[in-house]
């Protein structure tokens, strides 16, 4: 098992895609030693991030890809950064800011979205950290190997 | 990937049964599935995500506002499933407290 990886992804913010960066994500999971009853968490975590986030581009018309970063072994850590101008803030001040940010509001009546994809990172990923800036927002996120 | 949708009607109820992934992607089609279904004044709905493999926040938002429409013209939108990597899903966001979940179609459109 490889020891240290890198593996970046740039992503055109299109719904489409974020099923390719689940898959990814899977597969990088079991590279790396991430339990198999995890490795569904992985998938449903990551692809949060990155709907999160491409919704974000989309909804701002940030046309830039929204950009991954998946470090493996043991276990993996993915990185989420999209380009949308937030002020300077970490940890539960970040996510109040996307909380209560233009992103909790979905342009169809139905979105309860925001507040549970904050709720899903939090219950499925080992470590989260979020940091809001003016280059946009990194969700990173974290899982040890099985033993 | 792909989101198949068979909807039925048993008495009172329609039933909608959804087969394959429901993510940002694809929740679109469900939420103008079910809209259709309340414009057409079915106001008693099962979602049954038995056959899903894939559900994620988007997904749980078209089922909050399916749940929404019906509630408003006196109906109801209740869910069958039995699969525990969903339930998950629904516990972790606080929907359990939300939807009415059934074990099957049966026990969903009974009373």
């Amino acid at each position: 098992m490889p020891q240290v990886a890198q593996v970046q992804m740039d992503v055109v913010p299109d719904a489409a895609h974020v099923q390719v960066v689940r898959l990814v994500a899977v597969s990088l999971a079991r590279l790396h030693g991430v339990p198999e009853d995890v490795v569904e968490d992985v998938r449903l975590a990551v692809g949060e991030a990155c709907a999160r986030a491409v919704a974000a581009h989309r909804r701002h018309d940030v046309d830039q890809p929204v950009r991954l970063g998946f470090e493996g072994g043991p276990g993996l850590k993915v990185a989420v950064s999209d380009g949308v101008a937030l002020p300077e803030a970490s940890g539960d001040e970040a996510v109040r800011l996307l909380l209560a940010g233009p992103d909790n509001r979905s342009p169809d009546a139905d979105s309860e979205a925001a507040p549970a994809v904050m709720a899903l990172l939090e219950g499925l990923a080992e470590q989260v950290s979020v940091h809001t800036g003016h280059s946009g927002t990194r969700i990173v996120l974290g899982w040890g190997a099985g033993r | 990937m792909d989101l198949s949708l068979d909807t039925r009607n048993e008495g009172d109820w329609t039933v909608v049964a959804v087969r394959g992934e429901i993510d940002v992607y694809t929740a679109p089609k469900l939420r103008e599935a079910l809209v259709d279904l309340v414009n057409a004044g079915r106001y008693n709905l099962v979602v049954d995500v038995e056959g899903v493999d894939f559900l994620d926040s988007t997904g749980l938002g078209v089922l909050v506002g399916g749940l929404k429409r019906v509630r408003a013209n006196d109906g109801n939108l209740r869910i069958v499933c039995t699969q525990e990597r969903l339930l998950k899903i629904f516990r972790i966001t606080g929907l359990t407290k939300v939807f009415a979940i059934h074990d099957s179609v049966g026990s969903a459109t009974d009373g």
